[in-house]
């Protein structure tokens, strides 16, 4: 297995980031730390100037050089140097701890290498500060830097302690975090292999707390869920495929086998009829699983065109109105004039034909069937209602699935799939079907199309 | 009359043939694209009756090679695929008619004489006026006599009077009337045309002595003026 997995890779990359911000937050506070201390010292050595020049300037050298023995007096020699260079340039007094180099280059403030005598001898770093006097001779001051040295030293070790010791909890709590994430992860994972394995979709991901793993897992399970309802249509299809398809086959096959026994050309014919009639049967099943199959799957190319809706239904009824007639029927159409949506000819006549040929089939003699459409804010609304026996508000769902007959002997004729058909073309054209009450006594339905 | 059919399944090629010639009609058959090509080079057949799916060239390609070589010959296209576009695809690849397997045969049989009487007219000046017997329909006018009389008709029954005397003597089906009629490309459950049907031979027969529009049991209609 990788060890570098996704979490770890991203644990990682957070501490390359939290190290890099932590060495450039540190950096700055280094630089304007010692920045602060320079100024602090060299502020020093300014006042040391201040009080130098005032007491020259009113006791003369005598009072130049009491004032720098009181103030080692004061401070102690051991941090300070002090030297009195004469107008010709010879040194005229050399007082503290520090002793300079026999020549101080530059001027103003700067660094410069010392020597320490005394109780701990050795090199130092010391800040000088050299003025001139009125009358010639010339001063230097300088401080040794070594506290202010120490205090940034003892800052950069706190900062590696402290940064090594977070950067190593961190790096721990970020794999502890990693291994916890992969392991949820992983159980994803491994639901995903137990599925594939064993074809068995009825596991779950246990659901824990309300974090985002939670909501992938209801996500996932939900996903499960579907999938699962899916494949038990399908299976729920074939069943009835085999149902629809087998009978008309087993019936057919039983009258040819008859036939040929009992060889006798006169009820041959009869036969023959009869096999026809039942080819005719599965022919027209066969074709409405295939367009459902297609217009389900997104197979199905759609030749959508700007169709004009109010004509287009105005000949429908039409089309079925002699049928009604003939069955002693009304078919009346209320249609809005001037409708139009975006749609194929062909299906939308298809779905239509379908509605119209169940409510044919069902409304009893002296009936009524009322073909109404009108304009719905964006839509277009289209109502065929009938008198008829209606439907059951528990088959008002079920009836638009696949092989679902209202009539559960199976004596009428049908293929169970002309609802599902209907949903089907109607949905491709982004529009909804539904079945309901009808205020003339039988059922509904009720197709919602984008008007164009 | 001489028929090629191209067909790649040896058993419905053989099946098509003998329905054929109980009619009448001779036939040849080729079971590839290339043998079709070839058969069609070598004689000159009254109508072609080409499978989309063959090996080798295909049946729109052989179709379209044959048209672009400048043949003539009506062509009916077989295919098992049944949508618009398959027909659009169909016809526009140069053929004049379009079914469906399955199919019915006296559905074949309707539609391939349609197109060779379709052939036949093909240089005839276009109708005014179709008489079948004593009925007359005048397309320029819109009416409709028959014996003189006039019969009045809605537009649809108009339509459908004109195709059934457009094709007088053959046998139009059902699938036929929805297609040409009603623009329709699929069969309803209902027996929507049968009962168009009934309306308009009340029209034009119920007060005359010899009808002319007679039902053809399992197959569909004929309008014919003697017997």
């Amino acid at each position: 297995m990788n060890v570098l997995t996704a979490p770890v890779r991203l644990v990682l990359g957070f501490l390359a980031l939290y190290i890099l911000a932590s060495v450039l937050i540190f950096g700055y506070l280094y630089s304007q730390l010692s920045a602060a201390l320079i100024t602090q010292i060299d502020k020093a050595l300014l006042d040391q100037q201040r009080l130098l020049v005032m007491r020259y300037h009113d006791y003369g050298r005598a009072g130049l050089r009491r004032a720098i023995e009181n103030q080692i007096a004061s401070r102690g020699r051991g941090e300070w140097a002090y030297r009195i260079v004469d107008a010709e340039g010879k040194v005229a007094f050399e007082a503290g701890g520090l002793v300079l180099p026999q020549t101080v280059p530059g001027k103003g403030v700067r660094d410069v290498e010392v020597d320490r005598v005394g109780p701990s001898p050795g090199k130092r770093r010391a800040r000088v500060l050299s003025f001139a006097l009125p009358g010639g001779p010339k001063v230097f001051i300088g401080i040794d830097t070594r506290q202010a040295g120490e205090l940034m030293q003892g800052f950069r070790h706190a900062f590696m302690r402290t940064g090594i010791l977070v950067v190593l909890l961190g790096a721990a709590a970020s794999l502890w975090f990693a291994r916890r994430f992969q392991g949820r992860i992983e159980a994803f994972s491994q639901l995903a292999r137990r599925i594939v394995k064993s074809g068995d979709l009825s596991s779950r991901m246990p659901v824990q707390g309300n974090d985002e793993f939670a909501t992938l897992a209801l996500n996932v399970n939900a996903m499960l869920e579907r999938i699962e309802r899916l494949v038990q249509g399908i299976r729920q299809v074939s069943d009835n495929i085999a149902h629809d398809l087998r009978s008309p086959l087993t019936r057919l096959r039983a009258d040819v086998e008859v036939a040929l026994q009992q060889n006798d050309p006169a009820t041959d014919r009869a036969t023959l009829e009869r096999v026809l009639s039942e080819l005719g049967g599965m022919q027209t099943i066969f074709n409405s699983l295939l367009s459902l199959g297609q217009a389900e799957a997104g197979g199905m190319r759609l030749k959508r065109k700007r169709l004009d809706l109010s004509a287009f239904l105005a000949e429908m009824v039409d089309l079925y109105s002699p049928s009604a007639e003939e069955r002693e029927l009304e078919l009346a159409g209320e249609i809005a004039p001037g409708l139009a949506v975006f749609g194929d000819r062909q299906l939308l006549a298809q779905a239509l034909s379908n509605l119209l040929d169940n409510a044919l089939k069902y409304v009893p003699a002296g009936g009524t069937i009322l073909l109404r459409a009108a304009r719905a804010g964006s839509a277009v609304e289209i109502l065929l209602e009938d008198s008829g026996p209606g439907i059951a508000p528990e088959m008002r769902e079920k009836i638009f699935e696949r092989f679902t007959r209202i009539d559960p002997s199976r004596t009428l004729p049908g293929t169970g799939l002309g609802l599902a058909l209907v949903k089907a073309f109607v949905e491709l054209h982004g529009g909804s079907v539904r079945a309901a009450e009808s205020a003339l006594g039988g059922a509904a339905f009720k197709v919602e199309l984008p008007a164009a | 009359m001489k028929f090629l059919v191209v067909e790649d399944d040896a058993a419905a090629a053989d099946s098509l043939k003998k329905g054929l010639s109980g009619f009448g009609y001779e036939v040849d058959v080729a079971l590839d694209g290339d043998q079709g090509l070839q058969m069609v080079r070598s004689r000159d057949y009254d109508l072609w009756v080409i499978d989309v799916m063959l090996p080798g060239v295909d049946g729109l390609s052989m179709l379209k090679s044959l048209r672009e070589g400048g043949r003539h010959t009506p062509a009916l296209i077989l295919s098992a695929r049944g949508e618009v576009d398959d027909r659009v695809a169909g016809l526009r690849a140069g053929g004049d008619d379009y079914i469906v397997k399955p199919y019915a045969f006296s559905e074949l049989q309707a539609r391939i004489e349609a197109l060779l009487r379709r052939a036949r007219a093909f240089d005839a000046a276009p109708e005014t006026v179709l008489e079948v017997g004593d009925l007359r329909m005048d397309l320029l006018k819109r009416a409709v006599t028959r014996a003189g009389q006039e019969i009045f008709l809605k537009p649809r029954e108009f339509r459908l009077l004109e195709f059934l005397m457009r094709h007088a003597g053959q046998v139009v089906t059902r699938t036929m009337l929805l297609e040409n009629v009603w623009d329709l490309y699929f069969d309803p459950q209902t027996n929507v045309v049968d009962v168009h049907i009934s309306r308009l031979r009340f029209k034009i027969d119920k007060y005359f002595e010899s009808p002319l529009l007679h039902t053809v049991r399992g197959s569909g209609y004929v309008l014919r003026a003697h017997g």
